[in-house]
């Protein structure tokens, strides 16, 4: 369900940043909801490992001036926007690391498009604002890695459970 | 005076959901209380009923008027809220098991009927709720957990949309939960749309189908427009590998009860059941 992201609809540095807050926003709510999850799982240290990452995604839209006016009503790259975490990405044993790489890889991806945008926007305003968030992203993946580094590595048996959900026939 | 407007926070409740990290039905919730606030819909101007199952917890995560209903009976609940207050959208939410194999006639029925309604199931080919058993969806062949009997039920797996189709269902439509902006637009539509909408959302269970994962690269958005042609509609889905999202089908048929809404009060009402 891919798409190509729409440049033309972002015309304004405004409307860049408004954009770029709006996903910020939207990341810590989505982390925010697998905390819950993770919570109800009793999985208690991912659940953990989540809730800070919506902290941090909270202090990342903070960086951003207050909108003024309507928020944008959706966000250009539509579901492909790269900040939301992936619901389908996650395992109900994923261990905190597994969440932090998560987050790491959605903060590349949100470099690329950021690039991508530093490129090809249409509109040369829009170019140079992308070009500053490349430097504001290019920081957050190098935090996000030295962050996901501090964690513990899972154990390669981390996927096995003792009492799985679904069992093979003639388990 | 300022009108009010909502948004989709404003229909999400406090309760927090017990689905399994990964399910898909949390991006079909947020599609739902999106497209109520794209609608410009009050929470008092809604409703969601539901029966059982994992899917049918979602009137307890909404912020509007609400029915945890009966195994299968979501729609007959639906229908009768809908005839006795007009005034309310209503949405009706279910599973696949709970809407195809409790409530199969149901379903039948209110296709036929045509109660100006939307009926939504989270279809993931499988009973999570009670840990994996095959659904009337599942493929005939599917035999991956111990549930399931060994080589699969080798039944033909229900097609949702063919049977609503033929049975007279006035909208209908297959949206995916990994595209939640998609499906918000195709719910707020189904609502739009006069009479009953039928949207099949495919919704991932990645607990018991972890192979479910993969409809993230095969579900595909259809270029085609809709249809108010039934016969075009059904040589579609002759086509329909069961992976293409958009709005199948737009009839014209005029709902049930336009010209019997209700007119009773609610203390007339009371009068006749007192003994």
């Amino acid at each position: 369900m891919r798409r190509t992201p729409d440049f033309e609809s972002v015309k304004t540095s405004a409307d860049l940043l408004s954009v770029a807050r709006l996903m910020e926003e939207r990341s810590a709510e989505r982390y925010r909801e697998l905390a819950e999850a993770f919570e109800i799982s009793c999985n208690l240290d991912t659940a953990e490992a989540f809730r800070m990452l919506a902290e941090g995604e909270d202090r990342h839209a903070a960086d951003f001036p207050a909108l003024v006016g309507d928020a944008p009503r959706t966000i250009p790259w539509g579901e492909d926007d790269p900040e939301i975490a992936d619901p389908g990405a996650v395992h109900y044993l994923m261990h905190p690391w597994h969440a932090v790489d998560l987050a790491l890889c959605h903060e590349q991806e949100t470099l690329a498009l950021f690039t991508l945008v530093a490129e090809k926007s249409p509109h040369a305003e829009v170019r140079a604002e992308a070009a500053r968030l490349v430097e504001r992203e290019t920081r957050h993946v190098e935090e996000m890695r030295a962050l996901r580094d501090a964690q513990d590595i899972p154990p390669e048996d981390w996927e096995d459970d003792d009492d799985p959900p679904n069992w093979e026939a003639g388990d | 005076m300022t009108a009010v407007t909502y948004s989709a926070k404003d229909f999400k409740s406090d309760v927090k959901p017990v689905w399994c990290p990964g399910c898909g039905d949390y991006a079909v919730l947020s599609s739902i209380t999106k497209a109520f606030a794209d609608l410009g819909l009050a929470p008092h101007q809604t409703s969601v009923v539901s029966g059982i199952g994992c899917s049918s917890r979602i009137p307890a995560y909404t912020n509007t008027y609400g029915f945890h209903s009966i195994h299968g009976r979501a729609l007959a609940v639906g229908q009768g809220l809908k005839l006795a207050r007009p005034d309310l959208t209503v949405l009706v939410a279910g599973g696949d098991g709970d809407g195809f194999s409790i409530g199969g006639n149901h379903f039948l029925h209110a296709c036929r009927r045509n109660v100006d309604l939307t009926y939504i199931v989270m279809d993931n080919r499988v009973y999570g709720m009670t840990k994996g058993q095959p659904s009337p969806t599942t493929e005939s062949d599917w035999d991956a957990s111990a549930m399931a009997p060994p080589g699969g039920t080798g039944m033909t797996p229900f097609h949702p949309l063919a049977i609503a189709l033929a049975a007279g269902a006035n909208f209908v439509a297959r949206g995916f939960s990994g595209d939640p902006n998609g499906t918000a637009a195709i719910i707020a539509e189904a609502i739009k749309h006069p009479g009953f909408s039928f949207v099949a959302i495919m919704s991932p269970c990645i607990t018991f189908r972890e192979e479910q994962r993969e409809w993230k690269d095969t579900m595909r958005k259809v270029a085609i427009d809709s249809t108010n042609d039934a016969a075009q509609a059904a040589r579609r889905l002759m086509t329909d590998d069961g992976y293409n999202c958009g709005v199948l089908y737009r009839g014209n048929r005029v709902s049930y009860g336009k010209e019997k809404i209700a007119t009773a009060q609610v203390a007339d009402l009371d009068a006749e059941f007192t003994l």
